[in-house]
């Protein structure tokens, strides 16, 4: 089976801008973030994140699918819509990463080219729960209020709203290192065909990584420049994280022999 | 007492070697030549403080336009704009360029308005192991009794480039990297913004030296190879010297006439076609659906170009003026274009005289021609600037560092490029010869086998009884490979007889089963590739990657 990785993690026709008087009673149930996250098999991640990003995931290059451009992608699994690191709705990492953090808002410029931002709200997400549905719910599964009593950003908002930040500062940043990767060459496709225990097999496509002979063989002022621009310790990071496919076969042979039983 | 000994010295080591290299013309070939030259000897990586050991100059006149016209090219393109370290995304977005996967031939079998095959741009699905024009063919035979049969193309059956560009899609999509394709293609480009294009990279990127100067003399040496040019600019004369010069100066020809026999190789008893009649036509919907292959559709007397590039198209009359003059030609013309006499005016048809036929020394001395200097073909296979890319790698791989090897190397392409332009020839004229129509004295003339070379009388006589195979095309010099000819003759449905030739292969079920991988593949190709417009513009706006 061979698949094109061009995944996206936000459908927008749910999304509608965050108000505090429309959805003043809204709530959110944490528990239930992750279980979307579950169909997540790529997720974006931006370079500040890579040092914590390092303690199990692998980190790819791959392209955007509006813009052809690239960005940096943790790979969360094998096959499409399947997310190795949701075990019944629970996060089997000690890093949450910024595109989880931030559900199930999402911060979107006000214009193609505007720099203005809103928050908005994912209304289909599973982990809302809407004011009209809070009577039915037992206490015990009411998660937290957006919003406190007096219309202030209850903590879960603020958190996201500061992990929006991040990744919106972090985009630009990633944006300009992947660039200089470009510009040196830096950048070649992979593709990654694995067979699983189970006698399955997979090809993915649409993934790039660093390019190491090119890396080896760079010249001194590109190579000074990467040094002063403070980008080597990412590219290395970014190579070795690699290694984690194999922890992420064992977890899908795992999923799979428990499924055969 | 030193100091002359080395200078005399360095000046008889230098006497023998070509170290500045002239080209005159500033169209499409003499910038592909000076580019491809320019990157080859990178001229721009000399060691500092240095002279460059070689110089590559190119000289054009203000006062001569370029021919205008030329926007077909085949997949070697990207080779090229590759080798001279162009990027894609530049040229699609400077150059008006769209992607061509082929061509379509409409009604040269016939008049019928549904007659047309594609010549695509892709090898038929297991080509080479599988003997597909023969299941092709008994397919053809065991269904043609059904009542519901209609004969299903050979293209369409075997390759899914035709289905691609029936659906306009495009060979890639934006997330594949420069010159790479999901689907073989070339381009389609805009001839002016082209060598403006290619002019900007030339010198600001590659050093190639520029000079805007009108030629008033070449001087030749006692030996009677060019020794330097006389050049004029806005008055003021000046002496160009340099070792050898490619002539790109087009049917004028200029420093070719001076050095070679005025031998002139006619093809016109094989290719009737002696004039064009060429237009551009903005579109009325700038975001018009963008075709993804040249369409070429005959008329009485000749065939029409299309040519779809982002913001206009080209389209162009070829025909014979021994058959139809031309007020009929530009009322053809205008009738294809659904165009009133008077629409067809306001465009301001350019009229070209195209002779069939070529130098029969290209290089002689230290000159060699390159491009209309050449000879010229009519478009029909867009095979102008892939002749200007292979005269120009010829050069970047042979020309000699020593002018004393210059005799030998000039014989070979001199040798190379002419078996190459009567390969040309035959394939063109199978487009005309295995017509059935006959509407016209001048397809029933292009049916009489007087009218062909006697080489493609030959093979005619032998694919009557099998296909064209790779062993028909043996030489390094090949231009169009065996499955060329395939898409061809069963496209133009070839009259031919392949039972005693299927004899010696047992029934093969299996190659049923390449037809339903191309079914596949064509399914998937439709599903993946997006609209060839919408394409063109996203690479407008953010660019393809490198990678």
């Amino acid at each position: 089976m061979t698949s094109n990785t061009s995944d996206t993690t936000s459908d927008t026709t749910s999304l509608v801008l965050l108000d505090r008087r429309k959805h003043s009673d809204w709530r959110v149930d944490p528990t239930k973030i992750y279980a979307h996250a579950a169909t997540i098999r790529l997720l974006p991640v931006v370079l500040s994140e890579l040092p914590k990003l390092v303690v199990d995931f692998p980190v790819v290059i791959t392209k955007n699918a509006q813009t052809g451009r690239f960005m940096l992608s943790a790979l969360l699994g094998f096959f499409e819509n399947e997310c190795l690191f949701v075990e019944q709705g629970t996060w089997q990492s000690v890093y949450v990463p910024l595109q989880l953090q931030r559900q199930p808002f999402f911060l979107a410029k006000d214009g193609h080219t505007s720099t203005q931002a809103s928050v908005m709200l994912d209304t289909a997400h599973p982990a809302l729960i809407r004011s009209e549905h809070i009577a039915t719910h037992t206490p015990a599964v009411s998660g937290e209020p957006i919003f406190t009593e007096s219309g202030e950003a209850g903590a879960l908002l603020s958190e996201a709203t500061l992990a929006m930040q991040h990744i919106v500062a972090g985009e630009v940043e990633t944006q300009q290192f992947l660039d200089t990767l470009i510009e040196f060459n830096l950048i070649e496709p992979m593709q990654l065909q694995i067979s699983f225990e189970s006698g399955e097999d997979v090809t993915l496509n649409g993934l790039y990584t660093i390019n190491e002979p090119a890396l080896s063989e760079l010249a001194d002022g590109p190579f000074l420049s990467l040094r002063r621009s403070g980008y080597l310790s990412a590219i290395y990071t970014l190579s070795a994280s690699l290694a984690h496919i194999y922890p992420l076969i064992e977890r899908q042979n795992q999923r799979q022999s428990l499924r055969q039983r | 007492m030193a100091m002359q000994d080395t200078q005399a010295e360095n000046a008889s080591m230098n006497a023998g070697l070509i170290r500045h290299i002239v080209v005159v013309g500033g169209g499409s070939a003499g910038w592909l030549t000076a580019c491809r030259l320019a990157a080859s000897y990178n001229l721009t990586q000399a060691t500092a403080g240095q002279q460059p050991t070689m110089q590559v100059t190119l000289v054009e006149s203000p006062d001569v336009a370029t021919i205008g016209v030329g926007e077909g090219t085949w997949p070697t393109m990207r080779k090229t704009l590759q080798a001279i370290g162009v990027r894609e995304t530049d040229f699609i977005r400077e150059c008006q360029a769209t992607f061509k996967q082929g061509a379509k031939f409409a009604q040269w079998r016939s008049t019928n308005p549904d007659d047309y095959y594609y010549h695509p741009l892709m090898l038929p699905v297991g080509f080479g192991r599988a003997n597909l024009p023969l299941h092709w063919h008994a397919q053809q035979a065991d269904f043609s009794q059904s009542p519901t049969f209609s004969p299903q193309r050979f293209s369409a059956a075997v390759c899914p480039q035709e289905a691609i560009c029936d659906h306009n899609k495009a060979p890639k999509t934006l997330q594949t990297g420069e010159y790479d394709g999901v689907a073989n293609y070339a381009y389609h480009l805009d001839a002016g913004l082209f060598t403006t294009f290619l002019k900007r990279h030339g010198t600001q990127v590659l050093g190639v030296n520029y000079v805007s100067a009108h030629i008033d003399d070449v001087r030749l040496s006692i030996h009677g190879d060019i020794e330097s040019l006389l050049i004029n600019n806005a008055g003021t004369q000046q002496t160009l010297e340099a070792d050898f010069f490619v002539d790109c100066s087009g049917f004028a020809g200029l420093l070719i006439d001076k050095v070679s026999p005025k031998q002139w190789q006619d093809f016109s008893d094989q290719l009737f076609a002696d004039t064009a009649i060429a237009v551009q036509q903005t579109y009325a919907e700038p975001q018009a659906a963008l075709r993804s292959q040249t369409n070429g559709t005959a008329q009485r007397a000749g065939w029409i170009w299309d040519i779809p590039l982002q913001h206009r198209r080209g389209v162009g009359h070829v025909f014979s003026s021994h058959y139809i003059n031309e007020a009929d030609a530009l009322h053809d013309l205008a009738r294809y274009m659904n165009l009133s006499m008077a629409d067809i005016e306001a465009l301001s048809p350019r009229r070209i005289n195209i002779p069939c036929g070529h130098r029969k020394t290209f290089w002689s001395g230290n000159c060699v021609a390159v491009g209309l200097s050449a000879g010229f073909i009519e478009p029909l296979e867009a095979s102008a600037l892939v002749m200007v890319e292979l005269s120009a790698e010829f050069l970047v791989e042979q020309l000699p560092y020593f002018r004393a090897e210059l005799p030998i190397v000039s014989q070979r392409f001199n040798e190379v490029f002419t078996y190459r332009w009567r390969r040309i020839v035959d394939f063109l004229k199978l487009h005309y010869c295995i017509s059935q129509r006959d509407d016209h004295a001048f397809w029933l003339d292009n049916r009489d086998p007087l009218s062909w070379s006697a080489d493609l009388r030959d093979m005619l006589a032998l694919w009557k009884h099998r296909p064209p195979s790779n062993a028909d095309f043996d030489s390094n010099n090949e231009v169009f490979p065996a499955a060329s000819y395939h898409y061809v003759l069963y496209g133009m449905q070839f009259d031919c007889d392949l039972s005693v030739f299927s004899q010696r292969f047992k029934a093969d079920e299996t190659l049923a089963q390449y037809f339903d991988k191309n079914q596949q593949i064509t399914a998937q190709a439709l599903q993946r590739l997006p609209d060839h417009r919408a394409l063109v513009n996203a690479i407008r706006e953010h660019g393809l990657q490198r990678v």
